[in-house]
């Protein structure tokens, strides 16, 4: 392979990676989800779920777009397994919520929206920091298990962002309708590629985000 | 103003985080009075108040100083409304808020979807107040009006349509793909009349009259242009829920359902010029009747006097391969038909695109009858000649059973058995009979590999004629974490998230085995109570990435010298 190919090759490769990988990579390395135990407060040793997601704000990517506007989703679920030793565990229960966060312009606030399978929380707050503060906020889930067994939870916590009007753009451009892009007398292939390629670098700069974790095992003993 | 509300806010702050450091959530308590999803006739009421003609009309953010008044309806559409002078009147408001300041007054009934009210202290609001947090689903056309978005569809069910009310009667004009690209009839088109009477909230009488246009056309003269189906329908969705319609129709049928689904064997048409089904011409008229017996369970009851008739292939255009004949499609055993069906159906799957438990199980038993048909000499290996006196009949059944489980939060298990063949009466016509091979049940195989068709070389439409198939497949499913997964939250966006959205990867191996024959009791054939020999099966094991919704497999045939095969599917195998 001559060397210019190779030179093309590996300069198209370091662009996919910045474009989709790098976000993800530098984002793993700060924010995480963690799924602790709560305190054995029964005779037979059965615990709830606590899931909390660390240092969210602290990753700048994150802040960054709440204060351009765009709105980040944090969809956590959880899962209650039983440890079934050299046979297969098994999915007792699962519990879903969500969480969105977006920034207020005009009031300069920043809203916390939970959705949960039984009610609709809302929160406000005024600086940052405090949004930092209650975005690691714990969740305990009241998901016991009552029968006896070995258990564990797992958790996965996705986070996205894409606003209204990316949506929309994108929609225009895989529906055909290149509208403004095709204007000013430019080539029809002249504005699908330019299309294209902001297309690609707007969906590569919006940062997604999947975490996973499990709990420690624990045990649920028959009451005497 | 705003650094006021700020304070207020940073003062409450630390006050909520030392209360609410952990957030109890209880799945089994009843849902608050909070209102979560948002009624349709809420959503309708919402849209109609704000397109009302005498609204003064918003988009967007929209302060009302102190000492500003408004009288009148007052509509807002995806913004704040922050009121700190007076608004007299209703006021409506679709995905975005109220906020009342201080000194600010709200005289007039308050409907808020996709939002919320806050009244600060020293604000006023007096009269009724409905709060919707679920987001509406709606959007401003060009005329600055709001119009309800129609429920995303999936993508081979792209459709356009337009509705209008007259008296109690409904009426849409539909334009819709008629279904798959294929070789006979190119790309179907359906215009179809529907108009829907509602006598009650739980019944709905319904009349669709829909033509078929084709894009191909029809070397033979043979296909009766154009198509069409009238279906007479009565819906009741209360208790038990349960359907009856009485249809007509002429329409070009499948005949087998595999390999690959509708939509993925229209791609394959479509770009490659690869038309993995047979078809054939269906006129008749019929009844069904179907019942949901319990939240999974359905059952379908049909009967119905078909006249089913040999088509030829077209020559539709195709992206790859234009220049190329496409494959015959085979002649059937042409004649009127009686044709009554039963069938269940079963499903607790969590996900019907992407399982991950749970159960899917089809049973149906076909019995047919004919008094004139036609029927193609076919060898004794195949059928021994089949009566033309007015007696043939037949019956065949088949079962489809699929099960998913997790064995843990990162490996799932899939099985599928797969059954169908004849079981009663005369021997099967071209058009009830079977195959295996190819990109669906036996990827390690080429199409048809397994087709019962005992000349050498086999016919150029490569027909099927095994009169039974029994498969078993079965797959595992671990997940690649590279932190690739993109996905559009939206579910308004479903079909763009089906063609853009990356999953997280699945790695996937999969084996399978499967074999059709010839039951009977000619030469070559096995006994109608055996199932065949051992060395009559085939078997193939491969590995594939699943990227959720886009899969690229590699499987490799263990009882034949086949090379390695790749197939990319556009959706999961089952």
């Amino acid at each position: 392979m001559p060397a210019r190919s190779r030179f093309r090759h590996a300069s198209l490769v370091a662009v996919l990676a910045a474009l989709w990988g790098a976000p993800v990579l530098t984002g793993q390395d700060r924010v995480r989800l963690e799924v602790a135990l709560s305190e054995d407060s029964t005779d037979a040793g059965s615990r709830d779920p606590v899931l909390r997601a660390h240092a969210l704000i602290e990753d700048g990517r994150w802040s960054t777009m709440l204060r351009s506007g765009f709105p980040i989703r944090m969809h956590f679920r959880v899962e209650l397994w039983q440890d079934r030793g050299v046979w297969f565990d098994a999915l007792r229960r699962q519990v879903e919520w969500d969480v969105v966060v977006r920034r207020e312009p005009l009031l300069d606030q920043y809203t916390v929206n939970t959705i949960t399978p039984s009610s609709v929380g809302e929160r406000r707050y005024a600086t940052l920091e405090a949004l930092a503060a209650a975005l690691e906020y714990a969740y305990r889930i009241t998901i016991k298990p009552r029968e006896d067994g070995e258990f564990y939870y797992a958790g996965v916590l996705g986070l996205a962002t894409l606003s209204d009007s990316d949506l929309e753009e994108l929609d225009r451009f895989l529906r055909g309708d290149l509208g403004s892009a095709a204007g000013g007398g430019e080539s029809l292939g002249d504005a699908v590629s330019r299309g294209a390629k902001r297309l690609l670098l707007r969906l590569a700069g919006l940062p997604s985000l999947r975490l996973e974790a499990r709990s420690d095992r624990f045990r649920v003993r028959s009451a005497p | 103003m705003r650094r006021m509300v700020a304070l207020l806010t940073l003062i409450m702050a630390p006050a909520l985080a030392a209360q609410d450091s952990v957030i109890v959530i209880d799945p089994d308590a009843p849902p608050s009075t909070v209102q979560r999803l948002l009624p349709a006739e809420v959503l309708a009421e919402a849209v109609t108040r704000y397109n009302d003609s005498n609204a003064v009309r918003f988009a967007g953010d929209v302060s009302l100083p102190a000492g500003a008044a408004v009288r009148g309806p007052v509509g807002l559409f995806r913004g704040t409304l922050t009121v700190a002078g007076i608004v007299e009147g209703p006021v409506t408001v679709v995905n975005g808020d109220v906020v009342v300041l201080p000194g600010g007054q709200l005289l007039g009934d308050v409907l808020v979807v996709g939002g919320a009210v806050r009244v600060h202290a020293g604000g006023l609001h007096r009269g009724n107040r409905r709060t919707f947090a679920e987001v509406a689903e709606v959007y401003r056309d060009t005329e600055g009006q709001l119009q309800i978005r129609a429920p995303s569809r999936p993508l081979a069910e792209l459709a356009a349509e337009q509705s209008f009310q007259v008296g109690d009667i409904k009426t849409t004009i539909k334009v819709a793909l008629g279904g798959t690209y294929n070789r006979v009839e190119g790309l179907p088109l359906y215009l179809a009349p529907i108009f829907q009477w509602r006598p009650s909230d739980r019944d709905t009488l319904s009349l669709e009259v829909r033509g078929i246009i084709r894009t191909a056309s029809d070397p033979s003269d043979l296909r009766k242009d154009p198509g069409y189906r009238v279906d007479l329908g009565w819906r009741s969705g209360a208790g038990p829920r349960w359907a009856v319609n009485l249809v007509a129709w002429s329409e070009i049928v499948g005949i087998e359902q595999q390999p690959l689904s509708r939509s993925e064997n229209g791609w394959s048409a479509f770009v490659l010029q690869r038309d993995y089904r047979d078809w054939y011409q269906s006129q008749g008229v019929g009844a069904t009747i179907g019942l949901s017996l319990a939240s999974p369970l359905r059952m379908r009851l049909g009967i119905g006097v078909e006249e089913e008739r040999s088509v030829q292939a077209g020559d539709p255009w195709s992206l790859i391969r234009n220049s190329d004949r496409w494959r015959p499609n085979p002649l059937i055993d042409d004649g009127r038909y009686g044709v009554g069906t039963i069938a269940l159906n079963l499903d607790t799957r969590n996900s019907t695109s992407f399982p991950s438990s749970g159960w899917y199980a089809h049973a149906e038993y076909e019995h047919a009858w004919s008094d004139n048909v036609a029927p193609l000499d076919l060898p004794l290996s195949v059928r021994a000649p089949i009566p033309t006196t007015g007696t043939y009949s037949f019956g065949r059944v088949a079962f489809d059973i699929q099960r998913y489980v997790r064995i843990n939060p990162a490996v799932r298990v899939g099985a599928r058995l797969l059954a169908q063949g004849w079981v009663t009466g005369d021997d099967l016509p071209v058009q009830r009979r079977y195959s295996l091979g190819g990109t669906d049940i036996l990827p390690g195989y080429p199409f048809r590999a397994v087709n019962c068709d005992p000349t050498s070389p086999g016919a150029a439409s490569q027909v099927a004629l095994c009169n039974r198939l029994l498969a078993v497949q079965a797959e595992v499913r671990t997940r690649l974490n590279f932190g690739w997964a993109f996905h559009l939250e939206d579910r308004e966006r479903a079909e763009l998230d089906r063609i853009i959205a990356i999953d997280q990867a699945d790695l996937v191996f999969l084996a399978d085995a499967g074999t059709a024959w010839i039951a009977g009791d000619g030469p070559g054939q096995v006994s109608g109570n055996h199932l065949p020999a051992g060395s009559q099966w085939k078997f193939d094991v491969g590995a594939g990435l699943d990227l959720g919704g886009v899969g690229f497999y590699l499987a490799k045939a263990l009882t034949d010298s086949e090379p390695l095969r790749f197939t990319l599917r556009l959706q999961r195998r089952f």
